[in-house]
């Protein structure tokens, strides 16, 4: 007997096996299971969405907040530059300008060191300084283990609060055996120096 | 009885005996590791001795403990440990703490020889795997101590450790001429300066020319032959000659390249290595030039200013994929026998099948 | 099939058919979250909270869901459900899913879940089901948590973040990196299998 006898015999003389009845039902449990479960996740999703952006701002605005403690409101400026993925401008109680908080992410050793750089602002009429007020790492995962993670230590974060852009061209302790990451935290403190001096400038303000 | 044991006397070909044997072959070995051994004690001071015979000595220790611990037959006569003991010690910086050299003995004896069944059974060889093994400590293996040439040198502690701040040891220490050429520029040091070794390094690897006279003195007693370390070397070399980084004159490239670094010490101790290298002629020079090309391209593209440890590593792991498939041809095969042999195995069948005798 | 008593199921998980040490599942996740032992018990909650029952509702649908399919509808219901848990966590218990926020996607795709919802609970009822999700699960757990204090603690000298050699013992970091995993897990494996084998010779002997 050949194959297609065999077919013939099972699914009847002239049924084709997509109209066969046994491979529907299979089809539509598959489609009823993959139904339900997709009506589970929009119904999760739904009563979930709001609850769950709200605790991620709240935690974003922590996170700023660790860096500027002074701080009330932060708003978003949505510029970005080389090594800088968003910009905050920082505003107290009272609505004066205070500094910025600012993401960046620079190249490390095994990838991008992001992290949070608190800048203050202080002066008024015009002439501003910009110091930075705290440096927080978010994510480097992408550093090793060990060595590059040793970015993370509070000492080698500190040297950075109270430097300003000259300050920071001047010296700056590397990690010893981390160099590449090290660089990586310094580099984004530049740019987040660089980009708020910029936004300063640009709204007539100079620098000091 | 007589005949029996007679008969049990025959053996495979070749029928011929030699006084050789691994203890002759280490033995060897060992004399040829001796110039290099001199250079690095010349270069960074009495410590280095010091260190390669306890490293010796804890090796062969390892492996007698082991065997009495796992109740086997020791091996310590063959000399096999003492050889891992010095070449780990070779690839590592005189200004390691003595307990690192320890757990490196460590590592190289016990986990990666004899829990893999012994000598001729581990897959890699022990002492790079040891000194990779170590790169846990990656400050203190990548500290270099700068050699007696150097007008900046400060004596290091015979015995003890070298004291450390925030853990990195106070000792005098320079950058390698790896790191100014990871920077794509050539180093400080002439060609002359860097064939007899002074520069930072490791141990065992600063002295070009005592190491090619330990080459030399194994190729005259056969320990070795000239294709493993010819090819990694030729590889290696050729490809410098034809990449040098913008800027550079590229013969002076080549020249440096092969000078610097662990390429020699490599090309000469560690690929030749017999339970980690293939047997097969034609497979060894493959071998070879896997090494070199790996080297090239570790030192080249990767974040590491040297690679020769990781490339003869990786090669290793290779070993026995390149001896099955790359064999030396048998006496009486090949394509024109095969030929040959199809022919009168046609000439069978046909017969066969038309019913005639043969 | 002789039937298997409970504890039988339960014994076999945890030990003589331990995922990672025997069947050789999850060995990806076992490699990654093992840095530390806290990301290790993390995993293991993770694991057998979604094991038991990702097992008890295969074990519920193994009458309806039709052979030809079941892989593709064990994925949907495993990854459906764990995906739920996950947001309900976000926004219910936002501090739990803090420390376990990570493991949960890798959950999804640990090979154990999977292959305990085929081998074993598509073919056993809902109570041997989620005690082979139990021992399997603590299996799992027991191992990923050994590997994790060897490699926390040669690798950074701690255990569950405290310092226990007091500034004497200089931490290896080759024990954090992939390498290190590797090592701890091959001899790990290869200390299982000498005490088994051990074991089997004296059985042997004494027959």
């Amino acid at each position: 007997m050949s194959e297609e006898n065999v077919l013939q015999e099972k699914h009847g003389k002239n049924s084709s096996p997509f109209l066969d009845f046994a491979h529907f039902k299979t089809a539509l449990i598959l489609l009823l299971i993959t139904g339900v479960v997709a009506v589970l996740l929009g119904v999760t999703n739904g009563m979930t969405k709001e609850k769950i952006a709200a605790i991620a701002a709240e935690k974003a605005d922590a996170a700023r907040k660790a860096v500027l403690p002074t701080a009330s409101v932060f708003t978003d400026l949505e510029y970005t530059s080389d090594n800088v993925l968003s910009i905050y401008e920082a505003r107290d109680g009272s609505g004066a300008l205070i500094g910025f908080a600012v993401e960046t992410g620079a190249q490390g050793f095994g990838g991008t060191v992001e992290q949070i750089v608190g800048l203050r602002v202080t002066g008024a009429n015009g002439a501003y300084s910009l110091s930075v007020s705290g440096v927080s790492l978010l994510d480097i995962s992408d550093e090793t283990p060990g060595v590059g993670s040793r970015v993370s230590s509070s000492g080698f974060l500190k040297q950075f609060e109270g430097m300003t852009a000259a300050s920071l061209a001047e010296s700056f302790d590397a990690v010893s055996g981390a160099t590449y990451s090290s660089e990586g935290v310094r580099a984004g403190v530049e740019a987040a120096l660089d980009l708020a001096g910029r936004i300063i400038q640009n709204s007539g303000g100079i620098v000091k | 009885m007589e005949d029996r044991k007679k008969l049990l006397l025959v053996g495979t070909s070749p029928h011929m005996l030699t006084d050789d044997n691994t203890r002759s072959i280490m033995l060897d070995v060992l004399i040829a590791m001796a110039p290099a051994l001199a250079a690095g004690t010349y270069f960074f001071g009495f410590r280095v001795l010091v260190m390669t015979v306890f490293s010796a000595a804890a090796c062969v220790a390892f492996e007698f403990l082991w065997q009495l611990l796992m109740k086997k037959r020791s091996s310590i006569g063959d000399l096999s440990a003492v050889v891992t003991g010095v070449l780990l010690v070779f690839v590592l910086p005189a200004s390691v703490p003595y307990w690192m050299v320890l757990v490196g003995d460590f590592f190289a004896i016990v986990v990666v020889k004899q829990l893999f069944g012994g000598l001729g059974k581990n897959f890699m060889n022990p002492a790079l795997a040891g000194r990779v093994f170590l790169s846990g400590w990656a400050t203190l293996l990548n500290t270099y101590p700068l050699p007696s040439t150097d007008p900046g040198y400060v004596k290091l502690p015979v015995f003890g450790n070298i004291p450390m701040t925030n853990g990195v040891p106070d000792a005098v220490t320079g950058a390698t001429p790896l790191v100014a050429m990871k920077g794509g520029a050539l180093p400080d040091q002439g060609i002359l300066e860097l064939f007899l070794g002074m520069k930072g390094g490791c141990v065992g690897e600063v002295s070009a020319a005592l190491l090619l006279l330990g080459g030399i003195y194994l190729l005259v007693r056969k320990v070795i032959t000239i294709r493993i370390p010819a090819g990694f070397l030729l590889t290696f070399g050729l490809l410098s000659l034809l990449f040098p980084p913008a800027g550079v004159p590229a013969f002076q490239w080549m020249l440096t390249s092969l000078l610097t670094g662990g390429v020699i010490l490599g090309a000469v101790f560690m690929a030749t290595d017999y339970s980690t290298s293939p047997v097969g002629p034609g497979a060894q020079w493959v071998f070879a030039a896997g090494c070199g090309l790996l080297t090239f391209v570790i030192r080249r593209f990767g974040a590491y200013n040297e690679g020769v440890a990781y490339s003869i590593l990786i090669m290793n792991s290779t070993v026995w994929l390149l001896d099955k498939y790359i064999r030396p041809r048998r006496f009486g095969s090949g394509k024109k026998v095969k030929k040959e042999a199809e022919a009168i195995m046609a000439e069978i069948k046909r017969k066969n099948e038309g019913g005639e005798a043969l | 099939m002789k039937k298997k008593s409970l504890g039988a199921i339960f014994m076999d998980g945890l030990l003589f058919q331990n995922p990672i040490l025997v069947q050789m599942l999850g060995v990806c996740s076992s490699l990654a979250v093992t840095t530390s032992l806290i990301n290790a018990l993390g995993m293991s909650a993770a694991v057998i909270v979604v094991l038991i029952c990702s097992n008890i509702a295969i074990s519920l649908l193994r009458k309806i869901i039709p052979d030809q399919v079941r892989i593709v509808s064990y994925i949907v219901v495993i990854a459906g459900f764990v995906t739920i848990v996950d947001l309900l966590m976000q926004a219910y218990l936002p501090s739990l899913a803090d420390s376990l926020g990570i493991f949960i996607p890798l959950v999804v795709v640990n090979c154990i879940i999977l292959a305990r919802a085929e081998a074993f609970a598509s073919k056993n009822g809902v109570i041997a089901s989620a005690v082979d999700g139990i021992g399997m699960g603590l299996g799992y757990s027991v191992v990923i948590c050994i590997i994790a204090f060897v490699r926390e603690l040669i690798g950074s000298g701690t255990i569950l973040g405290y310092e226990v050699f007091g500034g004497y013992y200089q931490p290896s970091s080759l024990f954090i990196l992939p390498a290190g995993a590797f090592i701890v897990l091959g001899c790990t494996i290869a200390c299982y299998q000498a005490v088994r084998n051990r074991k089997a010779a004296r059985k042997e002997a004494l027959k």
